[in-house]
This record gives C-alpha cells, sequence and structure tokens, in this order.
C-alpha cells in the first residue's frame, strides 16, 4: 500500500515534526493556518493553488496509512483529544475529537451532508447571514462533493446500519442512505483508527498533499499558543513545539509571521487560541454558543449476528424525528448508528460486573443506534461555553437543560420502538438506572421514569460547532459570513467554530464547502489566482460588493 | 469485572496486563486530566479518605469483592456528580484497559482487525 506520506517525503515535502527541533525556529509565509482538519486542509489547498505560500501547523502528530494498525489502544491516545475520552467540564459528556494531521476527518466515519435548508433559513433569519443560501452554497457543495469523491454509498448496509433501516420501514418512518467521501473503500468498518487503505477522502491524502506539493510547510507536533497583535492586525503567531509523545509542550518555541492567518483549530480549539491571544472581544462571544449535537444511544442484543465493527460504519440515516416539530420548537433528533468495537463499546455501555459481562459476551449480536440532538434553535438551548483552564488549555462547559432532556427521553423511546420493530431481543437505553429490557411495553416503561439527569444518562458527541460563531452583528458574534474577524483585518476562523448553532447534521461537509468559498475569497483578496472563474464569481457574492447574483449563480 | 477474569495463574497474568493498560491510557491524557485522576487515586490510597469515601474498611489489597462492588455502586448512583464522574472515569479506565488488549477477544467473540494487504 502506497504511503502518501512516504512518497511525498521523498519528493521533497517540507514536512517537520516540531518534537525533533532542537532549537527555535521561525517561518514566514503568506497565510498561516492553524489546524489541518476539514477546515484547515481544505483551505491549504485552495491557498497553495493560488500561487500563495502557506504554512500549516498542527498539534497532533503526523500518523499516515502505514501507521494506521486498526487497533483501539493505538488509535485514541495517538489520533485522538486527550486520548477520545475528552469530557466536558462536569465530565457529563464524552467529546470524540480528532487531533493528528487531517484532523478529525482521519478518524472520522465518512458521513457527508449538506447542510441543511432548513438550518441555512433559521441563520439567515436570526444571525443576519443572507448570503447562506442554498443556490448559492450548492456550487461549493458540489465542488467539494467532486473533490473528496462524495457520493451515496452503493453497497448495502452492514447489519449494524440494516437494523435501523428495517426498523424505520416497518413502522414507516423515512429513511435514507448516506454519501461518503471514500474511493475504493474496501468496507472494512475501521474508519475511526485511520483508513489502513487511503480509501476515505480525508484531508490526509486529498488537500494536505495537494498544497505540500504546491510548496506548503507542515509543522506537526505543534502547538498555536497565541497570536500577537499590533493595531488591528495580527503580526505574529507564537507555537510551542511538544514533546515526543505529544502530552507537554517541549520548550523550544516556533514563531511565524504571515500575512494573513486563519484558525481552523476546531470549536473548541479556535476559541481557546482566540482566548488566549487575548483579541478584542468587547461583546464576551469568544468561546459561547457551543454547541454539541448532544448523542443519546440505545444498545440492543439482535437474535442474528450484527458484528457492528465490520463495513462502512455509517450508511443509513432517518431524519424523521427532525421534521416533527418546528426548528425552534421541542428539540429535533437525527438517528444513525456508531460503529461497535470493543473499548468503544464496553467504555460507552453501562453497568458494572455481571451486567456488564453478559452483555460484552453478547457483543457479537449487539446493535446501537445514536440520536443527535439538534442543539442551539431554542431559547433554552443556547449550548456551552469555552474557557481556559489554569495551564492555557481550554474546558468547555455545557449545560444539559431540561429542554434537552425532554429531547433525549422522546429519543430513547423512538430508538428502543425502532430497535424492537427490527427483531430486537432486547433494548438496554444507555442510562445508570435502565437494565435491558424485553419486551417495547417493559422498555416504554422504564424510559419514561428515568432520571434525565448528567452522568446518569449516558451522553456522547462527535461533532464540537460554535465558539467563534459568525453573524452580521459584531455585538453577536465573532466573524462575519466569510470567517473574518471583526475586529482584526488579518485573521480569519475557516472551521465548525464559525456556526452560529449545531447543524442537525454531521458536519464535515458543511466545513467542506463554506470553507471552499470563504478561502476562495480570501485567496483573491490577497492577489492569489484561482483557477475556477465561477467559483470565483460566486465567492464575491456577499457584503461589501456589488450584487451579481444573477450571473454568479451560473456554474 | 470478576467475571470476565480467568481463573488460575492467567488471572494474575490479566490483571497484570490490565493495570499496565491503565497506566498507558493515562499516560494518553492532558497533564490537567492526569493531575485530577491523581487526586483520585491518592484519596482511594490514604486509610482515612478511602474509608470516608469509599466505606472500605480494609485496605485494597485485602478487600473483598462485595465491599468493592458496594463502593462502585454507591459512586454510581451517587447524589453528588462528582463521584459519579469518579466512578465513570474508573468504569472507563477499566474496560478501555481490558478490552483494548487482544487476550479479552476471544471471550467476546470479536476476531480482531482483518488483514490489509
Amino acid at each position: 500500500m502506497n504511503d502518501p506520506f512516504a512518497s511525498g517525503k521523498a519528493r521533497g515535502w517540507r514536512v517537520f515534526d516540531a518534537s525533533n527541533f532542537e532549537r527555535d525556529a521561525r517561518y514566514e509565509a503568506d497565510v498561516a493556518i492553524v489546524g489541518t482538519g476539514a477546515g484547515g486542509g481544505t483551505a491549504a489547498e485552495i491557498l497553495s493553488r493560488a500561487g500563495l505560500r502557506v504554512v500549516l501547523i498542527e498539534e497532533g502528530p503526523l500518523r499516515s496509512s502505514s501507521d494506521f494498525a486498526l487497533l483501539e489502544r493505538v488509535a485514541y491516545p495517538n489520533l485522538y483529544q486527550e486520548s477520545a475520552a475528552r469530557k466536558t467540564k462536569d465530565k457529563g459528556i464524552n467529546i470524540l475529537q480528532g487531533r493528528c494531521v487531517g484532523g478529525s476527518t482521519t478518524v472520522n466515519w465518512t458521513t457527508s451532508f449538506r447542510t441543511p435548508s432548513s438550518t441555512l433559513a433559521f441563520w439567515r433569519e436570526r444571525f443576519g447571514l443572507s448570503d447562506y443560501r442554498d443556490d448559492l452554497l450548492a456550487p461549493w457543495f458540489a465542488h467539494m462533493e467532486r473533490r473528496l469523491h462524495i457520493a451515496p454509498w452503493s453497497l448495502p448496509p452492514n447489519a449494524n446500519n440494516d437494523a435501523l433501516l428495517r426498523g424505520a420501514q416497518q413502522l414507516g418512518i423515512p429513511a435514507g442512505v448516506i454519501a461518503r467521501n471514500v474511493e475504493s473503500c474496501r468496507n472494512l468498518g475501521y474508519c475511526g483508527f485511520g483508513c489502513p487503505v487511503n480509501a476515505k477522502q480525508s484531508m490526509l491524502v486529498t488537500t494536505i498533499p495537494a498544497a505540500l506539493d504546491r510548496g506548503a510547510v507542515l509543522l506537526s507536533r505543534t502547538r498555536a499558543e497565541r497570536f500577537v497583535t499590533r493595531g488591528d492586525r495580527v503580526v505574529e503567531l507564537q507555537c510551542a513545539a511538544m514533546d515526543a509523545r505529544g502530552i507537554a509542550p517541549s520548550g523550544r518555541t516556533v514563531g511565524v509571521r504571515a500575512r494573513h492567518y486563519v484558525t481552523a483549530a476546531g470549536a473548541i480549539g479556535s476559541p481557546a487560541l482566540l482566548l488566549r491571544s487575548a483579541l478584542p472581544d468587547p461583546f464576551h462571544r469568544v468561546g459561547k454558543r457551543t454547541f454539541l449535537h448532544p448523542t443519546l444511544i440505545s444498545a440492543a442484543i439482535m437474535p442474528d449476528p450484527v458484528m457492528g465493527f465490520s463495513g462502512a460504519p455509517q450508511s443509513v440515516y432517518s431524519d424523521h424525528f427532525l421534521s416533527v416539530d418546528p426548528i425552534d420548537g421541542p428539540v429535533g433528533f437525527k438517528l444513525e448508528v456508531p460503529p461497535l468495537h470493543p473499548v468503544l463499546s464496553s467504555t460507552t455501555f453501562t453497568g458494572l460486573g455481571e451486567m456488564h459481562a453478559r452483555l460484552m459476551s453478547q457483543f457479537s449480536h449487539a446493535h446501537a443506534m445514536l440520536a443527535l440532538l439538534r442543539d442551539g434553535f431554542h431559547e433554552e438551548s443556547p449550548g456551552g461555553t469555552v474557557s481556559l483552564k489554569s495551564d492555557g488549555t481550554p474546558l468547555l462547559d455545557y449545560a444539559l437543560t431540561p429542554y434537552l432532556w425532554e429531547g433525549a427521553r422522546r429519543a430513547l423511546l423512538a430508538m428502543a420502538e425502532l430497535q424492537f420493530a427490527a427483531g430486537a431481543h432486547t433494548v438496554l437505553p444507555l442510562h445508570e438506572d435502565a437494565a435491558p429490557y424485553a419486551t417495547l411495553d417493559e422498555a416504554r416503561a422504564a424510559i419514561s421514569h428515568l432520571p434525565m439527569e448528567v452522568l446518569r444518562t449516558r451522553v456522547a458527541s462527535a461533532h464540537v460547532m460554535g465558539g467563534c460563531t459568525m453573524g452580521s452583528d459584531p455585538t453577536q458574534s465573532v466573524v462575519d459570513g466569510f470567517g473574518r474577524h471583526h475586529a482584526l483585518e488579518n485573521l480569519s476562523v475557516f472551521d465548525g467554530s464559525i456556526f452560529p448553532t449545531s447543524l442537525g447534521a454531521n458536519p464535515q461537509l458543511s466545513i467542506y464547502g463554506i470553507t471552499a468559498r470563504n478561502v476562495t475569497r480570501l485567496a483573491t483578496s490577497l492577489g492569489g489566482k484561482v483557477e475556477n472563474d465561477d467559483l470565483i464569481s460566486l465567492a464575491m457574492i456577499g457584503p461589501e460588493t456589488p450584487p451579481v447574483i444573477g450571473e454568479g449563480a451560473r456554474l | 469485572m470478576a467475571t470476565a477474569l480467568p481463573d488460575g495463574t492467567e488471572r494474575a497474568a490479566a490483571i497484570e496486563r490490565t493495570v499496565r493498560g491503565l497506566d498507558t491510557a493515562i499516560a494518553g491524557l492532558t497533564p490537567s486530566v492526569q493531575g485530577e485522576l491523581a487526586q483520585l487515586f491518592v484519596l482511594l490510597r490514604a486509610p482515612a479518605t478511602r474509608v470516608i469515601a469509599t466505606g472500605v474498611m480494609r485496605p485494597w489489597h485485602l478487600a473483598g469483592e462485595n465491599e468493592i462492588e458496594r463502593f462502585l455502586r454507591a459512586w454510581r448512583f451517587s447524589p453528588f456528580t462528582r463521584l459519579r464522574g469518579a466512578y465513570d472515569a474508573i468504569h472507563q479506565l477499566t474496560y478501555a484497559a481490558w478490552y483494548g488488549s487482544n487476550e479479552s477477544w476471544s471471550a467476546i467473540g470479536y476476531p480482531g482487525p482483518p488483514a490489509v494487504a
């Protein structure tokens, strides 16, 4: 199997692991990008193709296909934030987030949705984002879908996904096939540990290699500490080289000077970087409105083997429960399934001793379903707040409100009903007070009385959004609709942190498409030569330019 | 955990392996989370705080299975979120260390990762 980084380095790619640095280092570029995930990767390729010099800064390690051992005990400490055990302040929500070159795109489950129309309508209406229209964004999504081979999964779903499909069909609930960013996928089911065959079209194998081919510099194990400003401009990015284990700074520093600076460190990392930099924030918006798609989980034992570790992890979804109520009514939820591997399953399954051992002894017959709550669309769902611990690392305080708990209970009920409809022997809502239930009536009676409390109800998240939210009103937001910082003229935010609500869909394609739009405009403003004229004219639609919608929307 | 453990000499080896897995897992956490866990282990180790916080009267190596189960149950269903969080940390670390190891897989019918050519 070709390892793109092995062959790229042989061709002269400028890729450096700062943990090896024996002295302090300095770099200069047109654009310095913090973070190499969906936002940073997309930005790096478009800026490099436009002829601009780019430096990419990544706190995590560079790991590529030849390193991907498909073992949880290797993947979690190497590729995830806080060994895949990142928690909210009260420990109530476990957050899965990537921390490696490629960011979460290296370890995600490849699920790709465009930003839902109803979400965009809410953004236009509530946050003044008048250009966030389906017709204006569709070409950007289409562009990135082509770039990353995003297409509906064409093989049959694995048994774990098929249970969601069967349950939905039995109950007459609409369900659909998920689009995935893969090429020549072998249907292994190990996407969460890094794709060993480079089938997943993550940033690691697409945009980052394209940028490196055009002379971009990649610094791994480099933590962006702070932006230094003078007047309304950033003049330097100060970074710390990390030690070989990536846990603590090594003592070496890395300074980066650029004409323009981009933070794409994710919806916890970007607000934390802005807070450490003490940038102007007169209305205290940085770190606010951080959303998680708080996720409820229902496990079930099926009569036939499920082998939830094998096959494309996510291929079926249902948006039925997102459309029952208005978007600003009782919280809606998206239904999907998670892959089931021994560590992730055993740590997520509730219970101890005998009950837990019995559950794990039926591991090959285990199915699980996820309900992702669409947070941020109601006044009782204001999101969490990112602040800094005493050592400068981020901490997310996210309160699960009664509004969200009401949805959590509804979600556990809905999932139990779907799982029994799919033929489940027993259903176990993941809650400390719950037990495996053999009938729907039994499950219903129990779920309606389960205390909905933090660290009793199992809640997880794999989607962090918000914290540097965009909007037309600088008193209510951190950046404008193009990701440009309201106060600093040469700083942009290109990641999921700009979303002013959650999405109601897995975020990667929203980040790709919206970043492509915003960075194309940036590239042009920096004098870069963007190749695709149609996309340039689209990127120029918006505030401060004459409206050319009629012409620009062609493609 | 007891029901998942093998008997005899394999038992000691399995426990040793799991403890080493715990060390590895903790080494991968951030310094601030390692600090929180260190506080938890100090509390569990000192006899006075052990008795107050867990109700386990005897030193850990002499404590009975029932006694340990009672303590975990008390923390799991505690009215204090901090104790529930500590229980969850023990739950997560222990099961991650146990099921991260190849030796635990045959008992649950997990074949291990596929060979990739």
